[in-house]
């Protein structure tokens, strides 16, 4: 259940002692989508999941959102996200910001 | 205004009435017409160029002494004037004028007192051993004052002082369109009115309402508001107290007009989301014509705001991205859309699409060269995605 998140984690990931996120599959993966804490089981993370989550009911399917991210596991660990795009979050940490950009 | 300039500056003034011909052009005084012996012996004419220290429609005291002159002047046959002639040179200088010799006449005092004694000393100096050829030569033409400031209404001394004005020229190469005159379209405006391009088309039915003055530069007065102005008239006669080059088109670009963007250098489109958008990015790929689009998102998140602004560029033969990152649906429609926006972002929005045109005009360095980019508030982040560089 997606519950508000606090957006100020110290710079880079926490302490993971097992090793850095993506090497144990059997563990959660939590990251923060628009400010809510979001769980999954595989580390990569596609546009297309990032905005279901912040938008389960997308207001159109033709809208498209403008994605960016910080702190991923990737590289680099942070930039924008495109449709049929995915990236690789850490084990704890990874924020993904989701917004339509139509208004002027 | 720059022909109040010549009357309220006392040294220009009395170069007009001897009859000189003064031209202001580029931040600079020319007196044209100068006569000077060629290495031949023949009398031949030539333009002298100097900075313009100007403080609002006064001059100030010149500053250097040196001046450029547009030949290289003669003492006799085969004698250059080595007295002034600091050194030969080859190189353009304002007004697509090439200039040939920088001169040198430093007098007693260290420093000319005014434009009048700087000038009269260089012309006197250069146009002697023509005189003395043919008495009839002079640069005393009674020609009329010529003031070409190009769309500003006074001086760009900015430019002038900061030596950027070459620079600022490369801004100066075709009308610029703004589509939208909201929040981010009023501040691309608020920037673009301060760079040399020839004209800006403004493009915008809407009329200009209080929540508008909240988002848009400067302050509106109330008696502006009751008033109930089109936003692009509202901000045409405010800019135009600067730029002459304001032209308000107080209709929405849709597919009927859409062909009067041609001929634009360049587009600003910073109207929300809409089918008609994609009808005006096509019509602009189409015609080659480089543009940006903008946007902003904002949502309450929590008790705070969070959101993001998003500067997406159309550059000629660089479109595969422009379908990953720009959205025609109206938000207006959905549950969604509250349609909050706050001046500020409006404005960095603007700025940041101004910085990429400028780049992309070849003002600022570019080491990136990305087509799009966002500000996301919230992780104080700034990305760029589809560099070219």
């Amino acid at each position: 259940m997606a519950t508000t998140a606090d957006e100020h984690h110290p710079g880079g990931a926490p302490a993971h002692p097992a090793g850095p996120g993506g090497e144990h599959p059997g563990h959660e993966f939590t990251f923060i989508v628009n400010g809510q804490e979001q769980h999954v089981r595989e580390p990569r993370v596609s546009f297309e999941g990032v905005v279901r989550f912040a938008f389960p009911q997308p207001p159109s399917p033709q809208t498209v959102f403008t994605v960016s991210y910080r702190d991923a596991q990737s590289h680099p660990s942070q930039g924008d996200l495109f449709p049929g795009e995915a990236v690789t979050i850490k084990q704890q940490g990874t924020v993904f910001d989701v917004f339509p950009t139509g208004k002027s | 205004m720059s022909s109040q300039l010549v009357s309220r500056s006392h040294d220009l003034q009395r170069l007009v009435d001897e009859g000189y011909g003064v031209r202001i052009q580029g931040g600079h005084l020319l007196l044209e017409h100068i006569p000077y012996l060629e290495s031949d012996g023949t009398v031949a004419h030539g333009v002298l160029i100097s900075e313009l220290n100007v403080s609002g429609d006064e001059t100030q005291p010149p500053s250097p002494h040196t001046a450029h002159f547009t030949g290289i002047p003669h003492e006799g046959p085969g004698r250059e004037m080595d007295l002034i002639i600091h050194s030969v040179v080859d190189q353009e200088m304002v007004g697509g004028l090439r200039v040939r010799t920088y001169l040198s006449s430093k007098p007693p005092s260290g420093q000319y007192s005014d434009y009048y004694a700087k000038m009269t000393q260089y012309a006197k100096v250069i146009s002697a051993p023509a005189r003395a050829v043919d008495e009839t030569a002079t640069a005393r033409t009674h020609a009329p004052v010529i003031v070409d400031e190009g769309p500003f209404r006074y001086i760009d001394s900015a430019s002038g002082r900061a030596g950027t004005a070459a620079l600022a020229d490369r801004l100066a190469g075709g009308p610029v369109a703004i589509i939208g005159l909201g929040g981010t379209g009023s501040y691309i405006l608020d920037q673009v009115a301060k760079t040399p391009v020839p004209q800006i088309h403004l493009w915008d039915a809407d009329v200009f309402h209080a929540h508008n003055a909240f988002r848009a530069p400067g302050a509106a007065s109330l008696e502006q508001l009751n008033a109930a102005p089109r936003k692009v008239d509202y901000l045409a006669e405010i800019y135009a107290r600067m730029h002459r080059g304001l032209i308000p088109h107080p209709v929405y670009v849709d597919a009927a007009n859409v062909a009067e963007l041609t001929g634009m250098s360049f587009v600003f489109i910073a109207m929300d989301a809409s089918p008609v958008k994609q009808v005006i990015i096509h019509a602009l790929q189409s015609a080659q014509t480089p543009f940006i689009d903008v946007g902003v998102g904002l949502a309450v998140r929590g008790d705070r705001l969070a959101g993001m602004a998003r500067v997406t560029s159309g550059f000629p033969g660089r479109h595969e991205h422009l379908e990953k990152a720009i959205t025609y649906v109206d938000e207006g429609e959905n549950e969604y859309d509250r349609n909050i926006q706050v001046a500020e972002l409006n404005m960095l929005n603007a700025a940041l699409a101004v910085i990429r045109w400028k780049k992309y005009a070849g003002f600022y360095a570019d080491g990136v060269g990305e087509a799009h980019s966002t500000y996301t508030v919230a992780g104080n982040m700034l990305t760029s995605s589809f560099g070219q560089s």
